[in-house]
């Protein structure tokens, strides 16, 4: 299969899944857009980011500045730039998510740091070893 | 995701045994490509979008499908043709073992039931095991090292001896 007909199925296949994305029937754009709709849908955002303290408490990673309302003790011990899990029901009157779990990823930097050494070691390693030779790539000296 | 540094431990850990340098290369390669295809691009345009740059959402979320098993097919052919004639077998093998074992890592972890959609495009739901936190491969980072610094060396008299 030629390049440029992978490259055109990859395209795709991120195009379909974008458009899935746009219309899925449960999520924060879809209930801004329907409030009334979605009162009570539950909500799931895995790994936000938390971008205000507000009140109330704002996160954001795709989609942006989603207020965040609950007793839990944790809102307390966030700080901006934390990331965080939250599972919450939508509340239609004032637009907010009534957080039932909150989980701050403490780790996040840490997990953060060892990915970007990983990064630079796969780039590294692009340079040392991967050649253009003969027609196509080859890792390192010997191979082919 | 689980750290890059874990994905590509185990990964090498697994191949230990093999004497093809070349292969154990391109299956740990292949091991951390899905988070650097697939979170890399999507976290940078997100920074960018941030910062007032207008990026179309579809470019937000149209990475993901790289960080699934019908992506990680076509980026491992899509890769593997790259390669000269007679390596690209070799090529796709390994990239593919090593992506598929990321997904394998991937999937003990709890994103609150937000899982990896293994069956896309078809619509599947979401799976995941939920065994481990999302940072929980952090902890296990100085284990790794020590294993991996332990297997280097066993590898190394191997070779010599064979030698």
């Amino acid at each position: 299969m030629s390049i440029g007909v992978l490259v055109a199925l990859l395209a795709g296949l991120g195009g379909l899944y974008a458009q899935r994305v746009a219309a899925l029937p449960m999520g924060w754009t879809q209930a801004r857009a329907d409030p009334a709709a979605h009162d009570g849908a539950l909500l799931v955002f895995s790994l936000y980011q938390v971008s205000d303290l507000g009140p109330p408490p704002r996160i954001g990673k795709v989609v942006r500045d989603v207020p965040l309302v609950g007793q839990l003790p944790t809102l307390e011990e966030l700080e901006v730039g934390d990331t965080v899990s939250v599972v919450g029901r939508f509340r239609a009157a004032d637009e907010v998510v009534v957080v039932s779990r909150l989980e701050v990823h403490r780790w996040r930097w840490a997990k953060q740091v060892l990915s970007s050494v990983g990064l630079l070691g796969l780039f590294l390693w692009a340079v040392v070893r991967l050649r253009w030779r003969d027609g196509g790539l080859r890792v390192g000296r010997t191979d082919g | 995701m689980a750290d890059l540094i874990t994905h590509a431990a185990v990964a090498w850990l697994l191949r230990l045994r093999s004497r093809d340098r070349v292969a154990v290369e391109l299956f740990v390669v292949g091991a951390v490509l899905p988070d650097v295809v697939s979170r890399v691009p999507s976290i940078a345009l997100t920074s960018l979008r941030d910062q007032g740059l207008p990026v179309p959402p579809a470019l937000l979320v149209g990475w993901e499908p790289l960080h699934m098993p019908v992506g990680m097919v076509v980026l491992s052919a899509l890769l593997a043709v790259l390669f000269a004639p007679e390596g690209r077998g070799r090529a796709f093998r390994n990239l593919l073992g090593g992506m598929g074992l990321h997904l394998l890592v991937d999937l003990l972890q709890d994103h609150m039931g937000v899982g990896y959609l293994l069956g896309f495009p078809l619509r599947l739901p979401s799976v995941e095991l939920g065994l481990i936190g999302p940072e929980a491969t952090v902890l296990v980072v100085p284990v790794l090292a020590v294993a991996v610094a332990l297997g280097a060396r066993w590898r190394r008299r191997r070779d010599v001896v064979d030698d």
